[in-house]
């Protein structure tokens, strides 16, 4: 990496920290709230130039996404613009969609589930495609203005891509809350009309361009998951020196300590990893990095979020205190990404 | 920061592999695979191979007649010899006995001790624990009185690995009993053969006999033989507490074991059994995280910071992994691994089934990890005081 790069790397990392310093004004799932993410530059970071994107790469992402785990945003800068802009970079079809998406004027949302077949069914029609099935807990749909689908092809074992406009007929979304406080919903496709130059693949290559957009949306989910349980291990480290009892501050007591000490360790483990991974330059490497750096902030993750909330006690249980909100986080984080051991036979593929 | 290696580092580390490979004598490399107990003829002739390259002292700066490797090289060092079926070198002269005495002894004794530490003549042992001096080293007993030009060293130490073979040791010894346990400390060099030494070896629960103890009965020992100043040999010891701390992760070594596993597994028919898959990956990806802290310290070494005590996670991770993967070859081989042979062990019998035969034995020596070179509670207590802040 040239030094020309670490510089922008660091000015970035710079950015993003005031960014979320500056924002607790809850607007994270505003519409002012992804225009201050255009303004920023940050929708192109995930592209390479030839698309039009900045050469930040993954790097750059896992910057922004760190920023999103410490600052708890709810922006939807993961599904829309590293997973479903992901899939249109790597699309020559759809570089208009693209454009419209680094600029910030089109939303799209990733209808789709990292590492599980499609769910809906694409049947050829005779000006195009009919569409139907549905989706469950696609993040920030209800913000969309059009989804990334991803559909089997009639009775055939292949998967085409498709976008689709969330106003269309037959398109219904169904909103949810998620425990951590993000939003998600379902959205179904009632034999819905999709033109053909809306099918966004030519026939074949698909899975590979999904592997690689998920191992992207892996790697910046750790990163997230990171900037979060950073959070977790200052704020309980920070209380351990201040809180006392017995006459002493509980971080004097060894078994605290020690704890402690751990929870250290695991946070090391992901930001090495995650910090490698975004830096590989062999492409094989980076993908089993990614993964490995995903699986790792799970495992960190749930140490330190149950870690952090019996060290603070009982103030960690208010729904009121930020520790909670963290660990939330991370868990929604895990059951929309997937558990580790979900994710061990593409690890060892990769490797 | 991101660790890269230039294409010089990239020769290197196929210069040390070339010339490992090829002089590691086969039968030496299957005792060491298979985990059957070395003699220290085993030992030393394979040091005589290191110190022909001057590749034995590899630590050591030019300075002291070492050949001055970059922390880059250094750590590229223990990569290729932990890929390789090496014997774990004998650390006490070379990594502890030798920095201290070029780091604070005279030109007389680094020009006395230092060549016969280098070119493997000497081998040394460690005096540090007593039977009430374990992680707590200010709690040591032995005393050296001074009498003229000599000391007379009475008492005793305890778990002292290959004092039954060695000709050397580096010894705590308290000097003075009126003041701050840490301040009445000294570092004296013992000549093992000194009338009034009694070595015992200590059969440990793997059944080999690496631990002694070690009895000081009026032994005199010169003056001249004192390093640095007399009652500063706690600041010696914890010195070399921080020395070397790179080679400590064993990351290599245990790269290498989890490939040698996943081949048992997969000779066994049980490569594909969930349970051993879940366990290979889950050691593997905590093995790379391991790795990558390694890396990513070493590349903010190399940048010129000093990571000082940070180093001990490595400590406590390495040791974790490799504790982990010896109870998963136990698992593995399940009832094959019941088969006790002395014979097998001491490589005077081979065996058809050879990986099972030593697992147990292996999974109980590795319980050592976690205890020496500073026991990972040592490690924690270090961290949570250093880098954590916490009182």
């Amino acid at each position: 990496m040239s030094t020309n790069l670490d510089d922008e790397l660091h000015m970035l990392t710079e950015t993003v920290a005031r960014y979320v310093a500056n924002r607790s004004d809850g607007k994270a799932n505003s519409e002012d709230g992804w225009k201050e993410l255009a303004e920023l530059g940050w929708l192109y970071l995930p592209y390479p130039e030839e698309v039009g994107g900045l050469r930040l790469g993954t790097a750059g992402v896992s910057a922004v996404m760190q920023g999103h785990g410490r600052g708890l945003l709810a922006t939807p800068y993961l599904p829309f613009a590293v997973m479903a802009g992901g899939v249109l970079a790597r699309c020559p079809r759809a570089s208009q969609t693209l454009a419209a998406v680094m600029e910030g004027t089109q939303r799209v949302a990733a209808a789709f589930v990292v590492g599980a077949a499609p769910t809906q069914v694409a049947q050829a029609a005779d000006d195009g495609w009919r569409l139907a099935g549905a989706c469950d807990h696609v993040l920030a749909v209800d913000e969309a203005d059009a989804v990334l689908a991803l559909a089997r092809i009639g009775a055939s074992d292949e998967t085409g891509l498709f976008v689709v406009r969330t106003d269309a007929p037959g398109v219904t979304v169904e909103p949810h809350l998620l425990p951590d406080g993000r939003r998600a919903g379902r959205v179904g496709f009632d034999d819905v009309a999709v033109a053909a130059a809306d099918r966004l693949d030519d026939d074949g290559g698909v899975e590979t361009l999904l592997r690689e957009v998920e191992t992207e949306a892996l790697l910046a989910a750790a990163a997230d998951n990171l900037g979060a349980m950073q959070v977790l291990y200052e704020q309980t480290l920070d209380y351990a020196k201040l809180r006392r009892q017995f006459g002493r501050p509980i971080g004097s007591f060894q078994s605290l300590q020690f704890r402690l000490v751990d929870m250290w360790i695991k946070l090391d483990e992901v930001r090495s990893l995650v910090s490698s991974a975004a830096g590989a330059e062999d492409r094989q490497e980076a993908g089993a990095l990614a993964i490995a750096a995903w699986i790792q902030s799970v495992w960190s993750g749930r140490l330190i979020g149950e870690e952090a909330i019996q060290i603070h006690g009982a103030i960690a249980m208010t729904d009121e205190h930020a520790v909670g909100r963290y660990v939330k986080r991370i868990l929604v984080n895990e059951l929309v990404f997937g558990a580790p051991e979900r994710h061990f036979s593409r690890y060892r593929s990769m490797r | 920061m991101t660790m890269i290696f230039t294409d010089d580092d990239k020769a290197f580390s196929a210069e040390v592999r070339t010339y490992l490979s090829d002089n590691l004598p086969a039968e030496l490399a299957r005792k060491v695979r298979y985990n059957q107990r070395l003699t220290r003829d085993d030992y030393t002739s394979w040091q005589d191979v290191l110190a022909a390259r001057n590749w034995h002292a590899v630590g050591w700066p030019a300075s002291a007649g070492g050949p001055g490797l970059t922390q880059t090289q250094r750590y590229l060092f223990e990569r290729e010899y932990g890929a390789l079926s090496c014997p774990h070198p004998c650390q006490f002269g070379i990594a502890m006995a030798g920095p201290v005495i070029f780091t604070f002894g005279n030109d007389e004794q680094k020009a006395r001790f230092l060549p016969g530490i280098r070119e493997n003549k000497d081998f040394w042992c460690q005096g540090y624990s007593e039977p009430g001096a374990g992680s707590d080293l200010a709690a040591l007993k032995t005393t050296a009185v001074r009498e003229g030009d000599h000391y007379r060293v009475n008492g005793q130490k305890i778990w002292t690995t290959w004092a039954n073979w060695a000709d050397w040791m580096f010894c705590l010894v308290k000097t003075d009993l009126e003041v701050k346990p840490q301040r009445g400390i000294s570092f004296l060099l013992i000549d093992m053969r000194s009338p009034g030494i009694t070595v015992r070896p200590i059969k440990t629960i793997d059944g080999d006999e690496e631990f002694n103890e070690v009895f000081f009965n009026d032994v005199l020992v010169p003056v001249e033989n004192r390093i640095g100043e007399e009652g500063q040999g706690w600041t010696y010891a914890k010195f070399l507490l921080e020395f070397e701390r790179f080679s400590m992760s064993g990351a290599a070594r245990s790269r290498r074991v989890l490939s040698e596993i996943r081949a048992d597994a997969e000779a066994l028919g049980k490569a594909d059994d969930a349970r051993v898959a879940e366990r290979l990956t889950r050691l593997e990806i905590e093995l790379l995280a391991l790795e990558h802290m390694e890396l990513h310290l070493l590349a903010r070494s190399v940048g010129g910071e000093n990571p000082g005590p940070e180093a001990s996670k490595l400590k406590i991770r390495g040791t974790e992994i490799a504790q982990a993967l010896s109870r998963l070859r136990v698992d593995l081989h399940a009832e094959d691994c019941l088969v006790h042979s002395e014979a097998f062990l001491d490589a005077s019998e081979p065996s058809d089934n050879p990986s099972a035969m030593g697992a147990i034995a292996t999974y109980l020596n590795q319980r050592k990890l976690t205890i020496w070179g500073g026991s990972n509670e040592v490690q924690r207590m270090i961290l949570a005081k250093q880098i954590l802040e916490l009182g």
